[in-house]
């Protein structure tokens, strides 16, 4: 059965930097329409590189900000239209592990209260030995000990910290956790250690996850479907083994052909890549000054997202 | 194919009022003419500091034991770790040329691009400034800027990461250097980005024929690039080989570890190395890395093994190294 969690409807986010005399004249299109299903207790990944919007849009669907438009639907609620005990019900079934594990905590609190908080705001023990005991069982479940409680951030690696964030996401037993870029700021043999807890949790939990990722290798061990975004704009989504086996936007395919992969020797290649291009066309496919096939009408107009071979394409091409 | 550069036990301390910690210990390198060598390992393995050492930019409270020779040519050998303090000048820059990780904090933000290219070609070369501007121009066009001569009067706020990691190779390449030192050149960039500057690099070492040592935490990018690679862990190289062999038949324990913790295949449990990098001031007595070792026995625990020759070319740091 397929159970939708999540659901955004044409989501745009625009940012008005700077305003001339007569009224807006500058906007950054962050995130430029979007519509996207999070299944539950599937992995749902979005890649891009910097400045695609990926993490704009994380932070639209954890209510961190509105939308300049469009819709988010958490279990088929409007999110902006929760209040009360709903929105408190909504902030404990949602949460959120950050890219870098040194800011994500307060380096004031120690352990103990950093992971008591949520416990407390959201009423979900009855005293201290259970807040005490609970939280005992978060440390030992994220591969912590019990005696690291009353320790303080600092005294923490990058990786343990990583842990502790990863803690403090599940002790509401949440049912979707967003997590942006959790693995940049670590060391290879850390992530591998992190990426297998995420893994685990996912399986014993049933945890559902949006995973925010500019590492393609990453993405394609645990995703289940992927969203490739540029310029604000999703290009392609697929399931994670068709995307990787059969990419059919030429943007994902510059992306897969750009991973160093071992032993194919193609850096080493004559071919040229296209020198980067960093600014927003005025009009047409958002893709078509970096396009290899690039044809008249992508100048004039954007493609529509559609469907094609189970997969969801926006390129005139295919 | 003889040696460009030698790094002959290199052990680097720091000091303190209370102690002296050992950051780099006995750190052997050759660099062959027109090699592409990788230095791979995580963060806190010595892989930038061996760099700087080469270099003599290491940060103050440092002192260094060994040598470091460079073969500008058959009969010059020059020890860089004895040299004057004077003479410095005449190397960086002219002989070694270096790429650092931070495009953004390595160029000077209030000086054109046209100034900062053409400054080593006035110091280096005598050129005049106008002659030097000319040059710039050739060597932005090299790195493949797109319009030079407009990038030239450019200040680097107004360059992408990329270009002005591309000004930085322009800068590095400019008095055609024997050795290019790159620190992960690519870190702070985008994927398809990455590629094209690898790509770059590797195009100007076919046609100048320079050396490079680049240094890296990504395998896939030393499998793509280098001939011989050498994996650090706690300030000693642990498995030195060409980059077939350490792909094929790694030897160290912790290569084999990093090799396992790539998330190459979809849905495989990971096999990631147990525990963290212990800090330089905690190392265990023995081998290094035998607290996080699978294959430990007692004996790593008493007695750091040496970089033994195992076959030709392939060097290990592990008692073990041929029954695991």
């Amino acid at each position: 059965m397929r159970e939708i969690i999540l659901k955004a409807e044409g989501v745009k986010r625009y940012y008005y930097p700077r305003k001339g005399i007569l009224g807006r004249v500058d906007h950054v299109r962050a995130v430029d329409g979007v519509s996207i299903e999070v299944q539950k207790g599937k992995v749902f990944s979005l890649v891009g590189e910097s400045g695609s919007g990926k993490s704009t849009l994380a932070r639209l669907l954890l209510r961190l900000e509105p939308p300049t438009e469009g819709k988010i639907y958490f279990r088929d609620r409007d999110i902006w239209s929760l209040k009360g005990e709903l929105l408190k019900e909504f902030r404990r079934s949602v949460q959120v592990i950050f890219q870098d594990p040194f800011s994500s905590l307060n380096p004031r609190m120690n352990v103990y209260s950093i992971l008591s908080e949520p416990l407390r705001i959201h009423e979900l023990v009855r005293n201290r030995e259970e807040l005490t005991e609970r939280i005992g069982e978060l440390l030992q479940t994220v591969g912590l000990k019990v005696e690291h409680m009353y320790r303080y951030p600092h005294e923490f690696s990058g990786g343990q910290r990583q842990r502790l964030c990863i803690a403090r996401a599940i002790a509401l037993e949440p049912e979707l956790i967003v997590a942006d870029e959790p693995l940049s700021a670590l060391d290879v043999s850390i992530q591998a250690q992190i990426l297998n807890l995420l893994g685990e949790l996912k399986e014993k939990k049933g945890l559902t996850f949006i995973f925010v990722s500019h590492d393609l290798k990453v993405v394609e061990y645990f995703s289940d479907y992927i969203a490739v975004m540029y310029m604000g704009k999703v290009v392609e989504e697929a399931a994670a083994e068709d995307l990787f086996r059969n990419p059919l936007h030429p943007y994902t395919r510059m992306l897969l052909d750009a991973l160093p992969s071992f032993g194919s020797g193609h850096l080493r290649s004559r071919e040229r890549g296209s020198i980067e291009i960093t600014t927003r066309p005025s009009g047409g496919c958002v893709f078509h000054l970096r396009c290899p096939e690039v044809m008249e009408v992508c100048r004039r107009e954007p493609p529509p997202l559609r469907e094609r071979k189970g997969a969801r394409v926006a390129c005139f091409r295919v | 194919m003889s040696s460009l550069l030698r790094i002959e036990n290199l052990s680097v301390f720091h000091y303190s009022d209370t102690e002296r910690v050992q950051i780099l210990s006995d750190v052997s390198i050759h660099i062959g003419t027109s090699e592409v060598f990788g230095v791979v390992g995580e963060s806190g393995c010595g892989k930038t500091m061996t760099a700087l050492s080469v270099l003599r930019l290491l940060p103050p409270g440092m002192t260094v034991e060994g040598r470091v020779i460079i073969r500008p040519s058959e009969s010059q050998e020059i020890d860089l770790l004895s040299l004057p303090e004077s003479q410095l000048p005449g190397i960086r820059g002219k002989y070694i040329g270096m790429v650092f990780q931070e495009p953004m904090t390595s160029l000077n933000p209030v000086l054109s691009i046209g100034s900062q290219v053409s400054e080593p070609l006035i110091y280096h070369e005598g050129l005049s400034k106008k002659e030097a501007i000319k040059r710039a121009v050739e060597l932005l066009r090299r790195v493949k800027i797109p319009e030079p001569e407009k990038v030239v009067r450019y200040y680097p706020h107004q360059l992408s990461g990329g270009m002005r990691q591309r000004v930085m190779i322009a800068i590095a390449i400019s008095c055609s250097p024997l050795l290019l030192i790159a620190d992960e050149p690519t870190t702070a960039l985008d994927v398809t980005i990455q590629a094209e500057i690898l790509r770059l690099l590797m195009e100007l070492q076919e046609s100048t024929g320079m050396s490079i040592l680049l240094i890296t935490h990504d395998l896939s990018i030393v499998a793509e690039t280098c001939q011989r690679v050498a994996v650090m862990y706690a300030g000693r190289v642990v498995e030195e080989a060409s980059v077939r062999e350490i792909f094929t038949t790694p030897m160290h324990p912790y290569t084999r570890g990093l090799l396992q913790s790539l998330p190459l295949q979809r849905g495989k449990k990971l096999n990631p190395i147990p525990g963290v990098v212990p800090s330089p001031r905690e190392l265990p007595r023995g081998c290094k890395f035998s607290t996080r070792c699978e294959y430990r026995v007692e004996e790593c625990e008493t007695r750091e093994p040496s970089l033994q020759r195992i076959k030709d070319g392939h060097k290990v740091r592990c008692i073990r190294a041929d029954r695991i």
